[in-house]
């Protein structure tokens, strides 16, 4: 036998060799990802795009640091009726009432813009929310939006006693 | 004449059982042990909505820890607690998975144990990470009394950035539920 043909003999036995080793195995890939797919759909538990509402916590400040300037603070409260109350005191003060199905917060907007210009306040003074224990958290939220569409950055949350 | 059945026609019919099974076998182990988690941080609650200012991320950010407070199940075991602290702690704390329950004997007898516990555990998975940022995801229906626990929680265990989880328009009756990413 010359070289040549033991050397084609080899390779063929070789290319046969490597034909078979790379088979791969397609119906129990199927089956897995089939398997997989059928988990995802009976599992998967959808929830809808939240947004975020950016809010920063005070670091420990000292009571001289605070007494720079008095904060605007904002007294939020929940009614027997499912109405969020907010009240501001000072000049140019106001109580604000939220519809019973929780809207209207438009109208706490304009009434605080007008307080902001009264007292000649700027946006980085700092507003003290004051909500109450049994205040529901959602007129919480929705007074702290009111804020932000403000652009007022300085919000501090007041420990309820 | 002679037909042949030989066998290379047997192996072709040859089902290759093992390798399957092994992964089908791994692949369940893997989702018990994982998939609960992944559930359990994102609980079923009723978000603020119809916050204009609220931005909706392209992607929730990797880096935040979800604290939830999340209301108590209607009908849940009350245990031994009477009926006035049921009904003023209708509520449970969850840092990502780890859940607080103030009606737990512990907490019942130390209610100061419950702020420890949360600090240490807000303080614990921001610190494994590259920024402090907590997902506070609260139920609408929760009082402020019951949020500013974890307030204070997050304020002890030193974290600033804080972003509260509300709907930007009408929720629709939509719950937001658990999270699959």
């Amino acid at each position: 036998m010359s070289i040549g043909t033991a050397l084609r003999q080899l390779h063929g036995k070789r290319g046969s060799h490597k034909g078979r080793s790379l088979q791969l195995q397609m119906v129990s890939m199927i089956d897995v990802v089939f398997l997989l797919l059928v988990f995802f759909l009976l599992t998967a538990n959808f929830r809808s795009r939240e947004g975020f509402l950016p809010a920063e916590l005070p670091r420990r400040v000292t009571r001289a640091e605070l007494a720079e300037i008095e904060p605007l603070e904002l007294v939020i409260a929940t009614l027997g009726n499912g109405q969020c109350q907010v009240s501001v005191a000072g000049e140019g003060g106001f109580v604000f009432r939220s519809s019973s199905d929780g809207g209207g917060f438009d109208q706490l907007r304009e009434q605080l813009s007008q307080t902001l210009q009264a007292q000649r306040r700027y946006t980085e003074d700092p507003i003290k929310l004051m909500p109450l224990t049994q205040t529901r958290w959602d007129h919480v939220v929705k007074t702290y939006d009111v804020i932000r569409q403000l652009d007022l950055q300085n919000v501090i949350f007041a420990v309820a006693n | 004449m002679k037909l042949t059945f030989g066998p290379k026609n047997r192996d072709q019919m040859q089902f290759n059982m093992t390798a399957m099974i092994d992964v089908v076998f791994l692949l369940i182990i893997f989702f018990m042990l994982i998939c609960q988690f992944i559930v359990r941080e994102n609980y079923e609650l009723v978000l603020p909505d119809d916050c204009v200012s609220a931005t909706v991320p392209d992607r929730l950010d990797r880096n935040a820890v979800t604290v939830s407070v999340v209301p108590r199940e209607v009908g849940a075991d009350q245990g031994t607690a009477t009926t006035a602290q049921w009904n003023g702690n209708n509520v449970i704390y969850a840092v990502r998975a780890a859940e607080f329950d103030p009606l737990a004997p512990r907490y019942r007898q130390n209610p100061q144990a419950l702020l420890r516990d949360m600090t240490e555990a807000i303080q614990q998975d921001t610190a494994r990470r590259e920024t402090a940022l907590v997902h506070l995801r609260a139920d609408s229906n929760m009082t402020y009394g019951q949020v500013q626990q974890v307030l204070v929680a997050l304020s002890q265990a030193q974290v600033r950035q804080v972003q509260l989880a509300a709907f930007r328009g009408e929720q629709n009756n939509n719950h937001a539920t658990g999270n699959q990413q």
